[in-house]
């Protein structure tokens, strides 16, 4: 049990009696601040808090996901979820394997101080590769957590340590990620996500396989290619109308001649973005397809950190920004990028293919800011699965997740459903 | 007296029992947790929470405002310099946020700015009200939820807030290097480790025309000698900055750049005018000694021209001039993504100290602060507000871990000192 010493209410009688008179304490908040003082909870003393281990979990889903437990001096636990380049990276957030320890440091550490944190472990790796990449998703991950204790150490929702909140549900797009299919088919399945109350939907236009392609290592996309595609647009928009938005996505598959010819041709569908016509690198490439097309030109899923927003932000190369909250640097690296954007008069649609308790995370950046469009939602075909990776009711109602109201991110891992794909041979918490 | 119904804890109770089985909660949240809901709090119930009347009052050059709620909790915010007959405006805002809840900040104040999209949102008057009442707006938040300010920013890495002192040396008294070199000894003597001077003088009996502002070379060696005098007198690790208040033209901006190399300041302030961010990138490509500037400049969006042409060194935005602690806090990250350190200006009581500490205690890049001599010597500053204990020890202010901001207004002991003919918190 906590002793009296390390309770909340010792913690705000510190912090009052520090120079604080009485009499001006009552004038400041009522009489019935110190009533409500002394009836605080003892569940927490914030200020005592420590962080006491690290542990990280692997499994299989859309790709490799790395869950990250933080365990603390006060029975409080923040989890914490990172996407794409964390395969493999076993020993890179718990220290062992021989990678320059990324997070030993934090043993011992008050884990309120989450912008701190993230930039002391970005400074120890500046020579270990801390610009972008692995190293910039696995402290994703760390940051996720970060969050989730603070908010449960303060009793809040993550939302409302990141300044509160612009909306109370964010609204999905979903991603179908099929693109190999014939027309009538793609439309169907653009009805069923309709009918499934989605209000927007992506589908890929790249297929290797596609038999008008005329070289396997090429990225220049054939008219037979582009014909295809044309095809299949038109078959589902026909289907879903006009009010439903519709998204592309390029898979930054193609070079600059045939992304350019893409563009154009969907203009006359009237997308809500092409995504990555064209790879990440060079944005030069990428700015002569967004100022010559009005296809609205997204990227940003393989751009780490508010650095490489601002290098696309300022080329003006992208009308739209997409970081992937569970890998560009966290939730608090996601508002600034957002607040970035937001000068540029850029909206934010990240892109998102976590579990349900990475998505909730993700909510809470989303809610926060001003310019949010619209987050990715990348399950359809595996939603029961999905839904059960958390302990709590399925998130998606019409298409919209609704922000929680609970501490922390609010939702929690089911680690037992999470086990059933652990990764093999990988750690486990 | 709130109803049980409206309590936080049955608040709580509905956030938790909606979907969240028992062993999940115990195994994520400790045995702690049941217990503790029982214990909550019953002093807000934050989703009930609202505005319910804004009121201000003015004292010198500054705004001060309070945000009422139906719950016995009200927030202090202040603005300064742009708020010269604002009485109505910020009646008229607050009028805009009656009813609503004042825990997001952030939305607040964009729905705020997008109500005045063509009433001059964009910079000035606008935004410097908007301030005041925006970070009322994170005085309340903390206050509700049992928080510092600086926790709702994203947590702090720093507890103590480095201060320099601007010694306010007026030069109308047309000083001479040794009363330059007294005040410094002044400053120092006090404990502070940075000391600033103004050196832009309209009254310097050498200056020939009253509306050009090229220095003529007797004017130029005023101005190097009284800080030549400085450097002298405090030694070479003292750190100087020397404000010429946007007054004098690109060619004498450079001038006085060049001639101050060698006497290592922290920065020059303000040559030139603020609006012209080529003409600053000229100037600071060419000199080693560092650019400063940003207390005319308003918003994230007034430095993102100065940053990415990377033409100044230093931004030093008004933390209660520029749109408020959540916006000076994304205009210190953007400032970061170039390397360029956050140096606010500030001229506030110390509402607004402490409410500038919160905003540089949660970014990576914040140097310096200001900090006025005359706050240490004239009792108005004590009197205004309500705050127990040292301000400034030793050059750094110690951040409030007190819920909000952590000081009020003290609206007794600014009554004797408000602007006649304005309403006073009525």
């Amino acid at each position: 049990m906590m002793t009296t010493k390390n309770n909340r209410r010792s913690f705000i009688q510190k912090s009052l009696m520090a120079g604080v008179a009485s009499t001006a304490l009552l004038p400041s908040f009522g009489s019935e601040l110190k009533a409500a003082v002394d009836r605080g909870p003892s569940y927490s003393n914030p200020s005592d808090l420590k962080i006491t281990g690290i542990k990280t979990a692997f499994m299989k889903g859309h790709g490799t996901h790395m869950f990250v437990k933080l365990t603390t001096n006060q029975g409080i636990t923040g989890y914490g979820e990172a996407m794409d380049a964390v395969r493999g990276t076993y020993g890179v957030a718990t220290g062992t394997e021989g990678w320059d320890n990324m997070t030993q440091f934090l043993i011992g550490q008050n884990p309120l101080e989450i912008n701190k944190i993230v930039e002391q472990i970005l400074r120890r790796g500046h020579f270990g590769g801390a610009q972008g990449g692995m190293y910039v998703a696995v402290l994703t991950g760390i940051e996720i957590a970060l969050w989730d204790l603070a908010g449960k150490a303060m009793n809040q929702p993550v939302y409302r340590l990141m300044g509160g909140k612009f909306r109370d549900k964010i609204r999905l797009y979903c991603d179908t990620a099929s693109s190999s299919e014939s027309p009538e088919d793609m439309a169907a399945g653009a009805v069923d996500v309709k009918n499934a109350g989605f209000t927007a939907i992506k589908f890929d236009i790249d297929w290797a396989e596609d038999p008008s392609k005329q070289d396997e290592f090429n990225r220049t996309a054939s008219n037979g290619e582009i014909d295809r595609m044309v095809k299949q647009i038109t078959a589902v928009r026909e289907a879903i109308g006009m009010n439903m938005d519709l998204c592309l996505d390029a898979h930054g598959r193609y070079d600059l001649p045939s992304g350019m010819q893409i563009a154009k041709e969907m203009e006359q569908f009237k997308l809500m973005f092409l995504e990555e016509p064209v790879p990440a690198e060079n944005l030069d490439s990428l700015r002569e397809i967004t100022r010559q097309t009005t296809t609205p030109i997204c990227t940003g899923e393989n751009q780490y950190l508010a650095h490489d927003f601002r290098k696309i932000l300022e080329k003006k190369a992208a009308d739209i920004v997409m970081p992937d909250l569970h890998k560009c640097g966290g939730l608090g690296e996601g508002q600034r990028i957002a607040n970035l954007a937001n000068l540029y008069y850029v909206p934010v649609a990240p892109h998102m293919v976590a579990s349900p308790f990475g998505a909730m995370a993700a909510c809470h950046c989303c809610a926060s800011i001003s310019n949010f469009l619209c987050l990715e939602w990348h399950w359809i075909s595996k939603w029961k699965q999905w839904d059960e990776l958390i302990l709590e009711e399925p998130l998606i109602k019409n298409g919209y997740i609704h922000l929680t109201d609970k501490p922390g991110v609010g939702v929690t891992p089911n680690e037992d459903a999470i086990r059933k794909y652990a990764v093999k041979d990988a750690p486990f918490f | 007296m709130i109803n049980k119904k409206d309590s936080r804890r049955s608040f709580l109770q509905r956030g938790l029992v909606a979907g969240l089985t028992g062993g999940a909660l115990l195994s994520t949240f400790g045995q702690g947790l049941s217990a503790a809901v029982d214990r909550q709090s019953s002093f807000s119930n934050p989703s009930d929470l609202k505005i319910t009347d804004v009121k201000c009052g003015y004292v010198r050059g500054a705004l001060y405002v309070k945000i009422y709620t139906n719950q016995d909790v009200w927030g202090c915010g202040e603005a300064v310099d742009a708020i010269h007959g604002t009485y109505h405006l910020v009646q008229r805002l607050g009028n805009q946020i009656k009813g609503q809840s004042p825990l997001n900040p952030n939305r607040l104040a964009e729905q705020i700015r997008k109500g005045a999209f063509f009433g001059g949102a964009q910079s000035g008057v606008f935004v410097a009200v908007l301030t005041a009442i925006e970070t009322a707006l994170w005085d309340i938040t903390g206050k509700v939820f049992g928080v510092p300010v600086y926790q709702l920013l994203g947590g702090k890495f720093r507890d103590k807030i480095r201060v320099y002192c601007d010694t306010a040396l007026y030069t109308s008294t047309n000083p001479t290097p040794a009363d330059y070199a007294a005040a410094a000894r002044d400053a120092v003597g006090r404990g502070y480790n940075a000391v600033k001077f103004d050196v832009d003088d309209a009254k310097d009996p050498n200056k020939y025309d009253q509306f050009n502002w090229t220095a003529n070379p007797a004017e130029i060696d005023r101005m190097y000698d009284a800080i030549a005098a400085v450097r002298e007198e405090v030694g070479p690790h003292i750190d100087i900055c020397v404000d010429m208040h946007g007054r004098y033209d690109a060619v004498t901006g450079l001038k006085m750049a060049k001639m101050y190399e060698d006497l290592n300041l922290m920065w020059l302030e303000e040559p030139i005018p603020a609006d012209n961010p080529e003409v600053y990138k000229s100037i600071t490509s060419q000199t080693s000694t560092p650019i400063c500037t940003g207390e005319n400049v308003y918003l994230a969006y007034g430095f993102t021209r100065l940053l990415a042409e990377s033409a100044v060194d230093i931004i030093m935005p008004d933390i209660q001039k520029a749109g408020g602690l959540g916006e000076a806090q994304r205009i210190a990250n953007l400032s970061n993504l170039y390397y360029v350190p956050f140096s606010p200006h500030m001229v506030a009581s110390f509402l607004g100290a402490m409410a500038s500490c919160h905003v540089c205690a949660s970014v990576p890049n914040f140097q310096i602060l200001e900090w006025q001599i005359y706050m240490d010597k004239d009792p108005l500053w004590q009197d205004i507000v309500t705050y127990d204990g040292p301000r400034t020890e030793n050059s750094f202010i110690t951040l409030s871990e007190k819920p909000g901001i952590g000081v009020e207004i003290n609206e007794e002991g600014m009554r004797k000192y408000a602007v006649p003919g304005v309403p006073f918190f009525e």
